[in-house]
């Protein structure tokens, strides 16, 4: 009979993980830039011909675009298309990430909420520019100055397959160390556009997640009735000798 | 009495056995392209009774009569689950019979209803263990199945769906996948739905009755027991004491 209680224990954590994601994914419905995954079950194997019960995993991450709204801040940038912005923390990392709300700190870099500092190719160092009141068109360029010239360009980079960034929270990701990424220069075709004072929001869907909590509630206490049910017949096995 | 004995014990066999199998298949309620077995049992071989009316040389057959039951078949029930639409590009889904054909790392063949798929490093279509979805390409050879950049299948290919004349002899092996070790199965020409999954075709009623069932028929077994062992305990201390 244990083996029984163990499918129904394999049961309840499947179910307490994916209730674990639909609640981060509620958490973050305003987050900006976040992408939602998805947790699914995945039967186990056999064990003299009935399965040991069920397990669940983050199985993909949904990079489908958020909605754009609009924002104040001049470094306020949302991707329409495909593509990430790359950050660089303060060991140098690069991280890919589509939360585009940056804004200029007093040492004159451009950073994100979490310190990280945007990448940016300078064609002027920003020390020269006169003031930071600049307009980023759609392929990245930064103009300004009296005279609207090029004073950078904002980089945008894209992995060659989506399957191998790894999230690391606060809406970035890594990628595995082989991947090869592409630059925009490289390739623009691919690239989306730029949006100056637009903010990419939260790709979480919230009437979703709400019925997948319904069915995972009801799905756990389903599991809670095999184990008590179990676990009267126990009692009844072990009264057959009183 | 002592066959008696034996007969319930045969009979919480089976019961635990369908115990197991119902918390299986309750653990199983979410997971994409499950499909539940049944547990039928049997009476096991029938003895004949034989009367020998106080002399030995003489027989009186009375009957056939049966000590226990055992399990008999596990039965796979491959009714259609219900289709969920996630927009996931790499969710795919069958209607009607057939079944996604999969290559396993030893060069086996394994047929899936779960299309919950993945892409790998090489853009490859690949299930959550990371085994071939086998498809077929533009000369209607069988090859591994790409997908492009934008989510869709490579030009040209197309999922192999095979089917089978006889279910019954597909053979059960655990994280949802089927082995059909006597028919190579025939390729029909169906296209599978993208965009969709098939969840589990667990009937939850069904298995909250069997619950109850086999609780009930358990306790019913219990209380003979207890009844042997009484009539047993008689039998054995009390009769002829003087």
């Amino acid at each position: 009979m244990f083996n029984v209680l163990s499918i129904g224990k394999s049961g309840l954590k499947a179910n307490q993980y994916k209730m674990d994601g639909i609640a981060d994914e509620l958490a973050n419905v305003t987050t900006d830039g976040y992408k939602k995954r998805t947790i699914s079950f995945q039967e186990l194997m056999l064990d003299q011909d009935v399965n040991v019960g069920t397990k669940s995993g983050i199985s993909k991450t949904d990079f489908s675009p958020g909605v754009l709204t609009q924002s104040e801040g001049t470094f306020d940038m949302a991707i329409d298309g495909e593509g990430f912005f790359g950050v660089k923390d303060s060991n140098g990392n690069l991280m890919l990430t589509r939360n585009g709300a940056f804004y200029a700190d007093a040492e004159n870099n451009i950073r994100n909420q979490s310190g990280d500092i945007l990448q940016i190719e300078y064609f002027t160092s920003i020390n020269e520019w006169e003031g930071r009141d600049v307009t980023i068109s759609e392929n990245g360029s930064i103009k300004g100055g009296a005279d609207n010239e090029t004073l950078g360009r904002v980089m945008l980079y894209m992995p060659e397959n989506l399957a191998n960034l790894t999230a690391i929270g606060e809406g970035r990701f890594t990628l595995s160390p082989d991947e090869n990424l592409i630059e925009q220069t490289e390739n623009p075709a691919l690239f989306g556009k730029i949006r100056q004072n637009f903010i990419e929001g939260s790709n979480a869907d919230m009437t979703r997640a709400m019925t997948e909590m319904i069915i995972t509630q009801r799905a756990y206490s389903l599991n809670a009735s095999t184990i008590q049910s179990t676990d009267e017949l126990m009692q009844l096995i072990n009264d057959i000798k009183r | 009495m002592i066959r008696s004995i034996n007969s319930i014990n045969k009979s919480m066999n089976v019961l635990q056995k369908k115990q197991e199998n119902t918390g299986a298949n309750i653990a199983n309620t979410n997971t994409s392209g499950y499909k539940f077995q049944d547990i039928t049992q049997t009476t096991t071989k029938n003895h004949t009774m034989i009367n020998h009316t106080g002399k030995m040389d003489q027989r009186k057959e009375l009957g056939k009569w049966t000590y226990g039951t055992e399990v008999d078949e596990i039965v796979q029930n491959f009714d259609q689950g219900s289709l969920v639409q996630t927009e996931d590009p790499l969710d795919f889904a069958i209607e009607g019979r057939g079944f996604f054909t999969l290559a396993l790392n030893d060069g086996q063949r394994a047929y899936t209803r779960n299309g919950n798929f993945l892409i790998d490093e090489e853009n490859k279509l690949v299930t959550m263990e990371g085994n071939n979805v086998v498809g077929l390409d533009t000369n209607g050879n069988k090859s591994e199945v790409y997908i492009n950049q934008d989510g869709k299948i490579r030009d040209g290919m197309e999922l192999l769906i095979t089917d089978f004349e006889d279910y019954t002899q597909l053979k059960r092996v655990g994280e949802t996948l089927f082995t059909s070790p006597n028919s190579q199965g025939i390729e029909i020409e169906k296209k599978a739905t993208q965009g969709y999954l098939e969840m589990s075709n667990v009937i939850i009623a069904d298995e909250m009755v069997k619950l109850i069932e086999i609780a009930r028929e358990f306790e019913a077994n219990q209380k003979l027991l207890h009844t042997s062992d009484e009539t047993l305990n008689k039998a054995v201390n009390e009769i002829g004491r003087v």
